[in-house]
């Protein structure tokens, strides 16, 4: 009978697994229609590169002391000096080859100013690779509206 | 139906059947072959079908059509080098052949033409389906037996034969 | 009440009268009506099958926690429409060592055998095209040109891979034939009769239906049929992972949509022919007959779609063992049992 007893069991078996797949049609689905719909991201996810800036008084809290820079390791970063007119000492240029990124986050874990930090935003992606070439306004631009995390 | 409607379908049959048949023989290809060997039977089915034999007809689709047509399609598939030239299509000895042919139409014609056909008016009453059914459990058992024991005995033989370890 | 067969007949009647009138022979009436009855199956067949699709893909997706179509229409409902356009619009290529003549036939041979199957399904009360006397047997028949079409879309094709699709299929087709036609004989035997709506007659009431004087006969139909039509779990004929695609590897354009339309007109017909056999076909209280019947095949149609999206496939040599050592055998028995209560 050992055929009949293989039989039953296959059957329940098979049973269950569509037990399964029944419980999953009518659970809801767990895909986003994404372009509709929107995830929003954690806060320490790290997106693009921004620059923060003083919310009272619009200024960048760059000094340009560039040790971003020089700890970027794919040199993604290029900086350059120049001073305000109070004698300090402002980037005069900062750019940031997007394309060139790799997220790595230690630009934002060195600033010892909490000038530069990963956005949880995305989607920049452009037809033209020379619009991922983020100049100082658009990383000013992205950056406003964050805050500085100490635990980022 | 109408008799000259009758007429025509089984002229059309008759035409499909001898046509499809002598393309069976003269193909090259022996694939296209086998195909129009369904077309055959397939018009023979039709032929039973305008003699109100629809289970006949219903059977010869689905033994020959489904099964025997099939089998022939997988032994020319699993022929190797079948487009190879040592593969003939006509036969050398011609004369043998025609003098055997000759004497078989002879013989055939003769015997049709001496054979007093008995030609039915009416159809078959009820079902055909019905008097097939009982005429093979009451007065044909016996080659009804039979013919399922030599089926047997053919599918045993092929298992032997297949399984020779 | 909705009944459509009293509609047709009416059309029918009005048509012998202007016919009359005119003069002109009943036989073109009856000509222009088989046309007319054509044109009609071939029409629903389309969108039972673009219908057919669509909900398919709605099952498996929502059976993997996805959504499938959903962009074009309400839910992605025409997303098929559109797809058959594209189908129908693209280039249709033939490779250039195929067997042309074959490789053109073996599309239209497998549909037009899924075709005339539907001639003899009793979609409601009197809602049948032509009830032949061996009307189960008739279907039985015709679809075994499948066989036929998949075997010559197979060699024509000249591809190893579809060369293999088309004797895995037809191993498999002949096979599962002989328990799929075992287990419509239980059924038979009780009805006493081959005709599709005499069968549909024997089991007016819930209590007299197959299904449940039957039970093994149904199971076996259903797995064998399931086989039939070459769908998951038994799809090893077109198996993606280790035959691309199977016999339809070189098929693309209209050629490829025909064997697409085939394989789901086929998938609704074996759930149809189980709706007549087993579950009462059209009867049922209080709705229309032929509701009664799309609800019941639909029904068999989306479990069918649930096995497919539940099991795996199986292994070549398991698939034939399974229909001759256990399917077979099982059949016989439940055959034998029925001719001994019946």
């Amino acid at each position: 009978m050992n055929i009949v007893k293989r039989t039953i069991d296959g059957i329940y078996n098979l049973l269950k697994g569509m037990k399964v797949t029944i419980r999953y049609f009518f659970k809801p689905a767990i895909t986003l229609q994404y372009p509709k719909e929107r995830w929003t991201m954690p806060e320490r996810s790290r997106g693009m590169v921004g620059l923060l800036s003083d919310p009272e008084t619009g200024k960048l809290n760059c000094t340009a002391c560039l040790i971003c820079m020089r700890n970027c390791p794919v040199r993604a970063i290029q900086i350059t000096q120049k001073k305000d007119e109070a004698g300090k000492r402002v980037p005069d240029e900062f750019v940031i080859e997007a394309g060139l990124c790799i997220y790595c986050g230690i630009c934002e874990e060195s600033c010892p100013f909490n000038a530069i930090k990963m956005i949880p935003k995305y989607e920049f992606s452009t037809y033209d690779k020379k619009q991922l070439t983020h100049k100082k306004e658009r990383l000013a631009d992205i950056g406003k509206g964050s805050k500085y995390n100490k635990w980022s | 139906m109408e008799n000259g409607t009758q007429t025509a379908v089984f002229y059309i049959l008759s035409g499909l059947i001898v046509g499809s048949a002598f393309m069976v023989v003269s193909l090259k290809n022996i694939f296209h072959s086998a195909l129009f060997l369904v077309l055959c039977f397939f018009s023979v089915a039709g032929i039973y079908i305008l003699l109100s034999a629809e289970f006949v007809a219903a059977v010869q689709v689905l033994i020959y059509v489904g099964a025997i047509t099939v089998l022939l399609i997988f032994a020319i598939m699993l022929t190797a080098q079948l487009y190879s030239p040592s593969i003939r299509q006509s036969n050398e000895q011609v004369i043998p052949g025609i003098i055997i042919v000759g004497t078989l139409l002879i013989v055939t014609l003769s015997v049709l033409r001496r054979t007093s056909w008995r030609i039915s008016t009416q159809g078959i009453e009820g079902q055909s389906t019905v008097s097939i059914g009982k005429s093979l459990l009451t007065t044909y058992v016996l080659p009804f037996e039979v013919v399922s024991l030599v089926l047997i005995a053919a599918l045993i033989g092929a298992i032997i034969i297949a399984r020779r370890e | 009440m909705l009944e459509l067969d009293q509609l047709f007949k009416n059309i029918y009647l009005w048509g012998e009268n202007l016919f009359t009138q005119w003069g002109i022979p009943l036989f073109w009436l009856e000509l222009l009506g088989m046309l007319i009855v054509a044109v009609i199956i071939l029409a629903f067949m389309s969108l039972s099958v673009l219908f057919l699709v669509w909900w398919e893909r709605k099952v498996s997706g929502h059976m993997q926690s996805r959504f499938g179509p959903m962009r074009t229409g309400w839910h992605g409902w025409l997303q098929t429409i559109i797809d058959a356009i594209k189908l129908i619009l693209k280039e249709d290529t033939t490779p250039g060592t195929a067997d042309k003549i074959g490789f053109l036939i073996a599309p239209i041979i497998v549909f037009v055998s899924a075709f005339m199957a539907y001639i003899c399904i009793p979609f409601g009360k009197g809602l049948i095209v032509k009830d032949l006397n061996i009307g189960i047997l008739y279907i039985l028949a015709i679809t075994t040109f499948t066989v036929i079409g998949l075997l010559t879309a197979g060699w024509c094709s000249n591809n190893k891979f579809s060369v293999l699709g088309g004797f895995r299929s037809a191993a498999q087709i002949i096979s599962y034939e002989v328990p799929l036609t075992l287990s419509i004989l239980g059924v038979v035997i009780l009805s006493q009769t081959l005709s599709m709506q005499s069968i549909v007659n024997s089991q007016k009431h819930i209590w007299e239906w197959y299904i449940f004087r039957q039970p093994i006969g149904f199971l076996i139909y259903l797995v064998a049929a399931i086989a039939e039509i070459n769908r998951v779990p038994f799809d090893i004929p077109e198996a993606e992972q280790e035959l691309v695609a199977g016999f339809n590897v070189e098929y693309s354009g209209i050629k490829f949509a025909m064997f697409f339309f085939a394989e789901f007109a086929n998938l609704f017909l074996v759930s149809a022919i189980a709706t007549t056999l087993f579950l009462g076909g059209w009867n049922g209280p209080l709705l229309p007959s032929w509701i009664w019947f799309f609800i019941k095949s639909f029904f068999l149609v989306f479990v069918i779609m649930w096995f497919k999206w539940t099991f795996p496939r199986l292994r070549v040599d398991q698939l034939m063992g399974f229909a001759w050592k256990f399917l077979l055998p099982l059949a016989f028995i439940n055959l034998i049992l029925t001719g001994l209560f019946a």
